[in-house]
């Protein structure tokens, strides 16, 4: 009795699961091809806004700075003044992290290089992320000032790995909100180590080396 | 033709008579212009959605309905998104996790349910329409009192929609130091919507009593 009704049931639903199945699929490869066509828009427009947060970074006080985008990726932002003190350049990288409480959130980490370490000298979410409006959406500079708490911060490669203070570390969370910025410190300090350690931070060291070098003379 | 017009923008409002879709309705209509570009979203998806709906109903098993409509739904919204995000970079921004969220408005499933599965395309693509219009009006029409009482201005952030000339249509109507701030949260929001369903329901009795425009 009950292997007939389960025969009769298969097939009853074949055709329906195949009918289901088909409209997913559709709709799969639909949007597989939307996407693939929008990707580059949206990166562009994405661009833009980094850029925009790039000129937030930079302090108010220097003129006429001129942005160079190095070979690396990263962006090198240096104030064209000839009286005086020429300040150290900022360098900017994009970088992200999927620790985020809904996933992915993009960061600016703008920083400068000194001797043995990096200087950060700001740090942004780059727009749309999907944190949760109202608790994880204070990450936003629109929405509270913690992410001005992140700058200026020495790292060095002996520096502990950053913690919020309910972990042990120094930096503040927010009300309501623990994951979104332990993941946006986190990401940030692991950004830096990898760069302490990259081959680009040795070579930018030694040019420094050798230009001071000269200079002396 | 006209009696389906009357009835998606008055006697059968998805949001003001029906009640559906109050999620994004008390959500997103803190200023008119995120109720204007909410609504229009609304519109287009619900149109699209219910023609293709309509298209493929004989395609659409009856036992599994439901999750074919939510497909189709789904698949429709993603798209206006991804388009959304490529033209109007800052009003996407603006609007944030809400246009994924009209997938989840029921007015959407209802009409799928009770209207598009069963009507010829040209049909259902009207209903999506007028239903989509109907619930646009009720947007708008929440977000310019919650924009007035809550922050005292009209037309702010038209820019998002319009291009930058349009900053210039923003309008103090009340003082900034009038504002409420409820009005401006949820619970505010939910208040006035009862006013405008009370209102809309007094003067349809109104009508009714004095054989105004004469439909039913």
């Amino acid at each position: 009795m009950t292997s007939i009704n389960r025969a009769a049931l298969i097939k009853k639903l074949k055709l329906p699961a195949v009918q289901l199945t088909g409209l997913f699929g559709f709709f799969v490869i639909l949007l597989f091809i939307l996407e693939a066509i929008t990707r580059p828009i949206i990166a562009e427009k994405k661009n833009q806004a980094a850029t925009a947060l790039m000129q937030e970074i930079v302090p108010a006080t220097w003129r006429k700075v001129e942005f160079t985008t190095l070979d690396n990726g990263f962006t090198r932002a240096q104030a064209k003044q000839h009286q005086g003190h020429v300040d150290q350049p900022i360098y900017f990288a994009q970088t992200l992290t999927q620790q985020g409480y809904s996933g992915r959130i993009d960061l600016l980490i703008g920083f400068q290089l000194q001797a043995n370490s990096i200087k950060i000298q700001g740090v942004r979410v780059i727009p749309p992320h999907h944190e949760t409006p109202g608790l994880g959406d204070k990450i936003d500079t629109s929405h509270s000032q913690w992410i001005y708490s992140l700058s200026p911060h020495l790292i060095t490669t002996q520096t502990k790995p950053w913690a919020l203070k309910q972990n042990g570390g120094t930096f503040d969370a927010f009300t309501g909100a623990t994951i979104t910025p332990r993941a946006v410190i986190q990401q940030v300090y692991q950004f830096a180590q990898t760069t302490l350690q990259s081959a680009w931070f040795r070579q930018q060291s030694s040019q420094r080396d050798n230009n001071l070098t000269f200079a002396d003379k | 033709m006209k009696l389906q017009i009357i009835n998606g923008l008055w006697h059968k409002n998805p949001a003001f008579v029906q009640l559906l879709g109050l999620c994004p309705l008390l959500a997103v209509s803190t200023t008119l212009v995120n109720g204007i570009s909410l609504g229009l979203a609304t519109l287009i998806i619900l149109t699209l959605a219910n023609g293709l709906i309509s298209g493929l109903r004989h395609w659409i098993p009856k036992d599994m309905r439901l999750p074919c409509f939510v497909i189709i739904i789904a698949g429709v919204t993603t798209c206006i998104e991804l388009l959304l995000q490529s033209f109007s970079y800052p009003l996407y921004l603006r609007l944030g996790i809400f246009i994924p969220l009209i997938i989840t408005n029921c007015t959407l499933l209802a009409r799928a349910e009770s209207f598009a599965s069963q009507q010829p395309v040209g049909a259902a693509l009207l209903d999506g329409l007028i239903m989509g219009a109907g619930f646009a009006l009720a947007l708008i029409i929440l977000s310019a009192l919650r924009e007035i009482l809550g922050q005292g201005t009209l037309m702010q952030g038209m820019e998002f929609l319009l291009g930058s000339w349009a900053r210039h249509l923003e309008i103090q109507v009340l003082p900034q130091d009038s504002a409420i701030t409820l009005v401006v949260l949820a619970p505010g929001a939910f208040i006035l919507t009862g006013f405008c369903v009370a209102i809309r329901n007094w003067l349809d009795s109104i009508m009714k009593k004095n054989k105004w425009f004469n439909t039913q």
